[in-house]
């Protein structure tokens, strides 16, 4: 009896013992981990749902079985589960959100497409056509027997307000779009493309597009040299996904942002169109571009750039605003017109864990440009205590460096420090144009601090550049810190089994990160005199501007109060649709 | 009137437990140098059954770090392993979907048969690798599908991050 009763419990011991090691294991390393997240192009969206509705079309609704011996004359669709054929079918068959099997004796005359799902299918099973399989879903509503794609996703409508119509299939693709193209600015009011985009894939890896757009300028004609159309024609020719390497050639006639290092695209245009506050300045770019990259790897990237463009001044316009429309807009500063060849070289090593949301990793940017021109037409308005003379003899030459440090770390569960070094400005040759000197000061990178509060700018005081606050400076430099801490709304202590004594505190994030930020950083002007820093010096710390503040950031939208520090400044809010960096 | 408070007592305990159960919950726990993650009630409240069954997929996207703690200010991040899991409702044959990683299917038939196979613990074979103190973090969103869509609507959405104890480990 006792060995009966030790065999049972061994037996159940055993049992016990296999229950506790119920896990699925993942192996990080092998292929295929990872569900890449769904997204079905648009095109092959649109013919599922053509397909669906169409007349002919025997529409089936979840799981669903053609056995053996059985028939299904005409196109078949299922959606919202898997269909199992050991039949016949007559015609295409089409599987919405569901999978397909296609046991043995299976016989589809026509093609075989699976959206939101896998095909498994026996050596023995027959498909005439093509099987083509799509693993992301198809996002539809239903209207009465018939599909429609779901709405769009309004995030990305509202980034790029715009309608696309496409036509082909996953590998080739044709569309054509009108959409807002860039930033709601005082240029050119709302700027909207419109035109085709064609995508094509040449071969297993390598794809073409070609891009050719208009470009119509809400604000009417600001230059009075070209018409309220500009245009961007744009092709690129890629291989490969990891590694890659392409080329790109563009011909365009679009309005380029003076600094564009700052606030975001976004959160410029919609600062401009809804409190008539415009932080950029502008100018007209026309010429052509190319490009070469390569990436050996997912984390590193190399880019060349060779551009020839004339560059060339525009004026602000007055376009309609939300609040504030009665107020006149802050004039665009004169550029130094002329017809510009930049060669320039990018190198970006990218290991953060999350592009949008990044918690830990590196991103360093490192970006050389030298740019010339022969028929330079300087500004006469700027006096020499700002910048030396330009040379119009046909050798003006100048180079310009950026450096852009990011580390993204945790310091604990619910703790990062993020930290970033910024710094770029002239390098050497001849002084910089207009267009592509630099300042600092609020909103962004200088919270505490008003817009451009570092222009270098206080000595031009030609009427050209009455009330334009531009930026004068020859570099700049800043550091920037900051604290996230999560602000965890729904936490609590779980209960410890023996099996997880060791387990620390569960915990929930579904608030928001409360930040705390400093900032420091200068603009300065290069050269010997007053007011001026050899090329071999940085401002000395004390000179630095500093501010200091707390946030509220979810997911992006966020909301910062910053103190200068080092100058009488007021208190500072400022309301953010990003990170801030 | 005493068995009467402690009556009283045990149903409160027994609420409070429950309403604990309730809680989602994310754990990491280190068996061996091997980190196992598990979630509970995740399905508890109700809400993402009923997203499910209104058609919306769930996707249950789990990310696990490994640290390397240090005596400084700063923890060393080292690695991390992603994976994903899709629950959906098969409207006709009134079940739910779960699909792993791997493309592994299964099918279950109330919410409560898919919430026991997500408190089934996944066992990560990312190799600590070096000496010193290590601990995993592990972040689970759970979002639907078009999760963009989600959050405009308001529809509910769900992050858990966890932390494991510190272990430590010598390299011979």
């Amino acid at each position: 009896m006792r060995a009966v009763v030790l065999v049972v419990l061994c037996a159940l011991g055993a049992t016990a013992a296999a229950a506790q090691d119920t896990a699925i294991v993942i192996q990080p390393d092998s292929a295929g981990f990872m569900v890449q997240p769904p997204e079905l192009p648009h095109a092959v969206a649109e013919d599922a749902v053509r397909r669906y509705n169409a007349a002919t079309t025997t529409r089936l609704v979840g799981r669903s079985r053609l056995p053996h011996g059985n028939e299904w004359r005409g196109d078949v669709a299922v959606r919202n589960g898997s269909v199992v054929v050991a039949g016949r079918v007559e015609g295409t068959l089409l599987v919405i959100n569901g999978d397909a099997i296609l046991d043995s004796g299976a016989v589809i005359t026509g093609d075989v497409i699976v959206i939101g799902g896998t095909v498994a299918r026996r050596p023995a099973a027959a498909v005439t056509g093509d099987v083509r399989v799509f693993t992301a879903p198809l996002a539809y509503r239903l209207k009465g027997d018939e599909i429609a794609l779901a709405p769009p996703d309004v995030r990305r409508w509202l980034r790029r307000l715009g309608i696309e119509k496409s036509w082909g299939t996953a590998d080739s693709r044709s569309s054509l779009t009108l959409a807002t193209g860039g930033t709601f600015n005082r240029v050119e009011g709302l700027p909207v493309v419109f035109g085709p985009l064609f995508d094509w894939k040449l071969h297993p890896n390598v794809r073409l597009r070609i891009d050719a757009l208009g470009v119509f300028r809400t604000a009417g004609d600001f230059s009075h040299k070209r018409s309220d159309l500009g245009y961007l024609l744009r092709t690129e020719l890629r291989a490969g996904e990891t590694p890659a390497y392409g080329i790109e050639f563009r011909a365009f006639d679009d309005v380029a942002p003076v600094e564009d290092w700052g606030l975001r695209s976004g959160e410029v245009g919609w600062s401009a169109f809804l409190f008539q506050r415009d932080y950029r300045d502008y100018y007209l770019s026309k010429g052509i571009a190319g490009r070469a990259f390569v990436q050996p790897e997912r984390s590193l990237r190399l880019d060349v750039d060779v551009r020839h463009d004339w560059q060339t001044t525009v004026r602000a316009r007055d376009p309609w605003t939300v609040f504030r429309n009665d107020q006149a807009w802050r004039p665009n500063p004169p550029i130094d017109d002329g017809h510009y060849t930049t060669l320039a070289g990018t190198v970006t090593f990218d290991t953060r864990n999350d592009r949008r949301d990044p918690t830990a990793g590196w991103l360093l940017h490192a970006r050389f440009e030298n740019s010339r021109s022969k028929d330079v037409t300087p500004q006469t308005g700027v006096p020499r205590a700002v910048r030396a003379s330009i040379p119009t003899d046909g050798s003006y030459a100048f180079s310009r460096l950026f450096l852009d440090f990011r580390r993204y770390t945790r310091i604990s569960p619910s703790g990062r420090v993020n930290l970033r070094l910024f710094a770029g400005g002239w390098i050497g040759g001849d002084p910089l144009p207009l267009q592509q000197r630099l300042s600092t000061g609020g909103p962004d990178p200088l919270t505490g601090y008003g817009f451009r509060h570092s222009a270098c700018s206080g000595d031009i005081i030609d009427p050209a550049f009455r009330d334009t606050q531009v930026a004068a400076c020859d570099r700049v430099i800043l550091a920037q810190a900051e604290y996230r801490g999560h602000l965890s709304l729904h936490w609590s202590y779980g209960s410890s089994t023996p099996e997880d004594e060791g387990a620390k505190s569960l915990f929930s994030l579904q608030g928001p990160d409360l930040v705390v930020l400093a900032d420091a950083g200068q603009a300065w002007l290069v050269g010997g005199g007053p007011g001026r820093l050899p090329a071999n010096r940085l401002p000395t710390l004390g000179s630095w501007l500093a501010d200091l503040g707390l946030g509220i950031d979810w997911g992006g939208l966020g909301m910062y109060v910053a103190k200068a520090v080092t100058a009488g400044e007021p208190l500072r809010f400022t309301l953010r649709l990003d990170h801030r960096f | 009137m005493k068995s009467g408070l402690a009556f009283l007592a045990l149903l409160g305990a027994v609420t409070v437990s429950r309403t604990a159960a309730q809680a989602p919950a994310l754990t990491v726990i280190v068996q061996g140098g091997v980190p196992r993650v598990q979630t509970t009630g995740l399905l508890s409240d109700g809400k993402f059954v009923a997203l499910m069954r209104s058609g919306f997929p769930l996707r249950l996207h789990y990310r696990l770090e490994q640290w390397r703690s240090r005596s400084g200010w700063f923890d060393q991040y080292i690695s991390e392993a992603p994976w994903d899991a899709v629950a959906r409702h098969d409207p006709l044959a009134d079940d739910f979907v779960l699909i792993r990683t791997g493309g592994i299917v299964a099918r279950y038939g109330t919410p409560e048969d898919l919430e026991r196979a997500l408190e089934l613990p996944y066992r990560v074979n990312l190799k600590v690798r070096g000496s010193g103190n290590f601990y995993f973090l592990c972040r689970l969103e759970v979002t639907t599908l078009n999760d963009t869509d989600v959050r405009i609507a308001g529809l509910p959405r769900l992050t858990l991050e966890a932390r494991s104890e510190t272990f430590s480990r010598r390299e011979n």
